[in-house]
């Protein structure tokens, strides 16, 4: 595969200050993730994938190193840089969902589009597909606590795609969902990755793993190996 | 119970010390200006409570009506005290007496002025004065003997003994010091220095055989159970009738101690109106307003927290907890804290009352130990505590235990529209409270700046004392000599108070019907000058009154009720068998009555020793040092006279005490509830973007900018704020109006006021919650939306 860098993060360092200890939560890592790869993140808990999915998705900032999103020096990027970038290139699923209660479905998957001034009548258009697609239209007009795990995390993903982002970001995206419903997830995933869509995805499960094209193994803030899966 | 209940208020109470401290802070601030406001009603309404013959004591009005305008003065003809005390069954003493007023008293090298009056000796019954030293039966029995007041005799002789000593007064006269009594409480009508017998003031004063010559008071005990009505009913004609029907121009009546304070004021047609009643029941008013608002937010803000403990209370709910402890637990909790408050706003009123009292003149005390205040503490505490901690009592403890603890959101509903409304309730309160501030303001500089008719400042006056009406042209070339002053006039008394009159003048053409009062001001021709007052026609005073004993100046009021131009120079105006010429007319200018459209008044030629030096200094020269010069000039003329000298505009702007004192106790109380409520809002604030904290993250990650989140946060705020607004102006507008039309000229209220106090409240509330906005919008989103 001959496609370019969409990420390339070299030498970073992330530290957690709190009053008494400093965690190095990244320890010198370095990874690249490729235009249209599917990546996925592996490791035990509190070894650093939350923190190193958020530095990518531009909510953490590092504290050393270089990250280079499409050829560009994000790393000094300021909160409205960042946020720039992020609305219009970058989705996020993470395992709570954290879908806001007080917003109908529609309402929620109709946020980034608002963020990034998309008319009304487009974002009506835009959010109507995406739920036709999660197979949530039915329920858009009800308020997440009405819905199932797996309905919800479907709309999270809705969410995460409205906006056509380049980059998909999800944190143990099945991590509450039963397997049925996880597998639904990462089918809805897999098709995004099939229309060209690049995916970052942190999980505990071997078979989640399976989809991807890549899998990162992390342990104490570093990558340990990387083994790509036979098929691609 | 009660142990475990208080016991968890306090870790509950520690757990949240920010809101804890809010709350209290809030309530202590609330409560302590409730406390002050009442400490003061309390001494209003225990005005001359000192006095333990209060409710017999009367003073004798005289109502005296003029062109179909009925005055109600104090004044009294000097033979009617000793004639009504013996005719008129019911009145036990009648006291007469002059007003306080100022002699100079001089012990050794110890010159000072000393306040104090003339009185029959009955007075020390009447006032149950307390004898320090000195016997009450014979204190008043030579006409040189004076009583002097505790603090009247420190001043004088320190600590040296005062009984049986000389003083000198005015450089003239030596009394022997025959009492000493103790002060009278400022709350009381009288605070004299010293007292002489009025025998000496009669000796002097011939005019106090008359009855148609006004000149002192009566001061009356009635008997026990006297029937004043019927002793009012004599009482009413007793001057006409005694001089069978020659004097008529005043009625008299017995007007009571109980209501000098309260009342004391008249219409045009002579009904009692209130007095300070009305400022008492407006600061009652703004108190409990206050109090309120206080209430409010330790309400709001103790709803608020408890929500958050929802869960709390669902696990004790589950393991057993009755609806009826929990409220019992939710009471003692607001219970501790409304003590706590309690006893924070004892302090704050311990460290405020100094400031206070000078702001208001007056000398109030707490005791804690006084059995109405102590109560009043125990009672605002219980009320604050119950009213506040009802509401989250009975709200959380309806909560359903097992949705609490699945942590599924209870109905923000009716908590939180409970919520907006008592904001905007508080908002109400202070819109309407800054709004009425900037207008009583307003109100008072408009009185305070509008063409008086004569300039006012770098005018500066000193008493004509002793020998310098003899000396009077020296002094005036010997000031203006300095190049420092302008101009010198002498007037019998202040131009803003020219409190003699008559109805006596006659002229050509006056319905004879009609009796019309004139003011009268004794003047020498530098007057006009020295005031810069203008004329309207004719001419001022010739120099040295050369001539002019038979002229007259007259304002224009005057003018043209005789003529309806005002152009009647020359004409005649007769007193009795005296004849005076209209030698000029002054152009209108206020005096008295600062708000009303001046009364006709007339300058009569100076033919007195003593009076007032009115002396215009020039523009701008050093002022304390052309003070020093006049004081030089004139103690150089009149030794043994301490100077003493007041600025015009200083005599003119204690014409506006009242105001001054309303408008001074309502802005403070404007900025006090404006504090309140800023620190509810914060708190409500604080909570709400914490309450959402998980929602911001979200939004943040999917793209909301900073600034838009700040704007969201605070949407919601300034619409309650404007709702406030909407509600506080239509309240505003009919309190001011109603205020304003006390006064003749006012101003008009102008909408800016209103969009000036919305926008004071928004940006202060603006303020107030953007910081927490701010920190809410700028947190780093990861750490709210960790999975963990
Ligand atoms: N906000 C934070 N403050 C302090 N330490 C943190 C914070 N977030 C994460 N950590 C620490 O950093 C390490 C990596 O955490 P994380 O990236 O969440 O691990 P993972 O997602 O792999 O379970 C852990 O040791 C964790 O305790
Ligand atoms: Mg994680």
């Amino acid at each position: 595969m001959s496609a370019k860098n969409m990420i390339k993060i070299t030498n970073l360092q992330k530290y957690y200050r709190t009053e008494e200890v400093e965690t190095v939560a990244l320890n010198n890592l370095n990874i690249h993730v490729k235009e249209g790869e599917f990546v996925a993140v592996m490791g035990p808990s509190g070894c650093g994938k939350s923190t190193l999915l958020n530095i990518i998705g531009l909510l953490d900032d590092l504290d050393e190193g270089s990250y280079l999103f499409n050829d560009i020096e994000v790393a000094k990027f300021k909160e409205r840089g960042r946020s720039d970038l992020r609305k219009h290139n970058i989705g996020f699923v993470f395992q709570s969902f954290n879908l806001i209660d007080e917003l109908t479905v529609f309402e929620n998957v109709e946020l980034p589009l608002v963020y990034t001034n998309v008319p009304a009548a487009e974002r009506k258009k835009r959010v109507e597909e995406v739920l036709e697609k999660v197979q949530i239209m039915h329920r858009r007009n009800h308020f997440p606590q009405q819905l199932s795990g797996g309905q919800q995390q479907r709309v999270a993903v809705a969410r995460a795609v409205v906006n056509n982002p380049k980059l998909i970001l999800a944190d143990e995206p099945t991590g509450n969902l039963d397997s049925n419903n996880g597998n639904e997830v990462m089918q809805l995933l897999t098709e995004l990755n099939e229309a060209g869509t690049t995916i970052v995805m942190v999980t505990h499960s071997e078979h989640d793993a399976k989809f991807s094209d890549r899998i990162i193994r992390m342990l104490d803030g570093q990558v340990i190996m990387e083994t790509t899966s036979l098929g691609s | 119970m009660i142990k475990n209940f208080i016991k968890t208020a306090f870790r509950n109470l520690w757990k949240t010390k920010g809101y804890s401290f809010l709350n209290i802070f809030g309530l202590a601030i609330g409560i302590a200006a409730a406390a002050l406001i009442f400490l003061w009603v309390e001494n209003q309404l225990s005005y001359n409570d000192n006095f333990p013959n209060k409710k017999d004591i009367y003073i004798v009005k005289s109502k005296q009506t003029y062109d179909g305008a009925t005055f109600v003065f104090e004044s009294t003809p000097g033979p009617l005290a000793q004639n009504i005390e013996k005719e008129i069954p019911g009145i036990k003493h009648a006291v007469r007496m002059t007003w306080n007023s100022p002699m100079l008293f001089s012990v050794g090298d110890n010159n000072l002025f000393q306040n104090g009056l003339y009185a029959d000796a009955t007075i020390t019954d009447v006032l149950s004065l307390e004898f320090m030293e000195g016997d009450r039966k014979t204190a008043f029995d030579k006409v040189d003997n004076i009583i002097l007041s505790e603090s009247g005799a420190k001043k004088l002789f320190g600590n040296q003994p005062a009984l049986g000593k000389t003083v000198k007064i005015d450089n003239k006269e030596l009394y022997i010091v025959s009492a000493i009594t103790k002060d009278l409480p400022k709350n009381s009508s009288y605070n004299f220095q010293w007292l002489i017998p009025f025998k000496k003031f009669e000796s002097t004063q011939d005019w106090l055989t008359r009855w148609d010559n006004n000149g002192i008071q009566t001061l009356i005990q009635v008997e026990d159970n006297a029937n004043v009505d019927q002793i009012n009913k004599q009482l009413m004609n007793y001057v006409k009738n005694r001089t069978n029907g020659e004097v008529t121009f005043s009625q008299n009546l017995l007007y009571p101690m109980e209501r000098w304070v309260t009342h004391n004021r008249f219409d045009n047609s002579g009904n009692e109106i209130e007095g300070s009643l009305k400022n008492i029941r407006l600061f009652s008013i703004i108190a409990w307003i206050v109090l309120l608002i206080a209430c409010i937010n330790f309400m709001n803000l103790a709803t608020a927290r408890s929500e958050k403990r929802a869960k709390e209370v669902g696990m004790r709910k589950v393991v057993g907890a009755s609806r009826q402890s929990l409220i019992g637990q939710f009471l003692a909790e607001s219970l501790v804290l409304a003590s706590i408050s309690s006893l924070v706003a004892i302090l704050f009123v311990y460290i405020c009352i100094r400031p206070f009292n000078t702001m208001i003149g007056q000398d109030l005390q707490v005791d804690l130990f006084k059995p109405i205040h102590l109560a009043f503490v125990i009672i605002i505490t219980l009320i604050c505590g119950l009213f506040a901690g009802s509401y989250p009592a009975f709200f959380l403890s309806a909560f359903k235990p097992l949705s609490t603890i699945k942590g599924a959101k209870q109905k923000a509903g009716t908590g939180s529209l409970i919520r907006k409304g008592l904001v905007v309730l508080q908002y109400t309160a202070s819109v309407v409270l800054i709004i009425c501030t900037i207008i009583i303001y307003q109100q008072i500089q408009h009185n305070k700046n509008k063409d008086l008719g004569f300039d006012k400042s770098q005018v500066l006056t000193t008493a004509l004392q002793g020998d310098m009406a003899k000396h009077l042209p020296l002094i005036k070339n010997q000031l203006i000599a300095t190049g420092l002053v302008e101009q010198v006039g002498v007037s019998d008394v202040s131009i803003l108070n020219i409190y003699n009159n008559t109805s006596g003048f006659n002229w050509e053409g006056k319905d004879p019907n009609k009796s019309i009062l004139i003011g009268m001001l004794r003047a020498d021709e530098g007057l006009v000058p020295a005031l810069d007052l203008k004329m309207f026609d004719g001419r001022n005073f010739h120099t040295n009154l050369l001539g002019d004993s038979t002229s007259v100046l007259i304002n224009e009021t005057l003018a043209k009720l005789i003529r309806k131009d005002g152009h009647v120079v020359g004409s005649i105006l007769n007193y009795g068998e005296e004849n005076y010429t209209i030698a000029g007319v002054v152009k209108n200018f206020v005096y008295n009555n600062v708000y009303a459209d001046p009364d006709p008044m007339l300058f009569i030629p100076l033919v007195r020793e003593s009076g007032l030096l009115n002396i215009r200094t020039k523009a701008g020269i050093d002022l304390p040092q052309a003070i020093q010069q006049i004081e030089k000039i004139i103690v150089k003329n009149n030794p043994g006279f301490p100077f003493d000298y007041k600025f015009l505009d200083e005599t003119f702007n204690s014409k506006f005490q009242a105001e001054l004192f309303i408008q001074q106790l309502s802005s403070v109380f404007a900025i006090i509830s404006i504090i309140i409520s800023c620190l509810g809002l914060f708190g409500l604030a604080a909570f709400a973007t914490e309450q959402r904290a998980k929602e911001i993250s979200i939004r943040k990650v999917l793209g909301a900018s900073v600034s838009g989140l700040i704007q969201m946060l605070n949407r919601e705020f300034i619409i309650l704020i404007g709702i406030s607004c909407i509600i506080a102006f239509p309240i505003a507008w009919i309190f001011m109006h109603k205020w304003l039309a006390d006064y003749a000229h006012h101003i008009t209220i102008s909408w800016t006021v209103f969009v000036l106090s919305g926008l004071t409240a928004i940006v202060i509330a603006l303020l107030t919650i953007s910081s927490q906005a701010f920190k809410a919008a700028v947190a780093n989103p990861t750490k709210t939306l960790r999975d963990e």
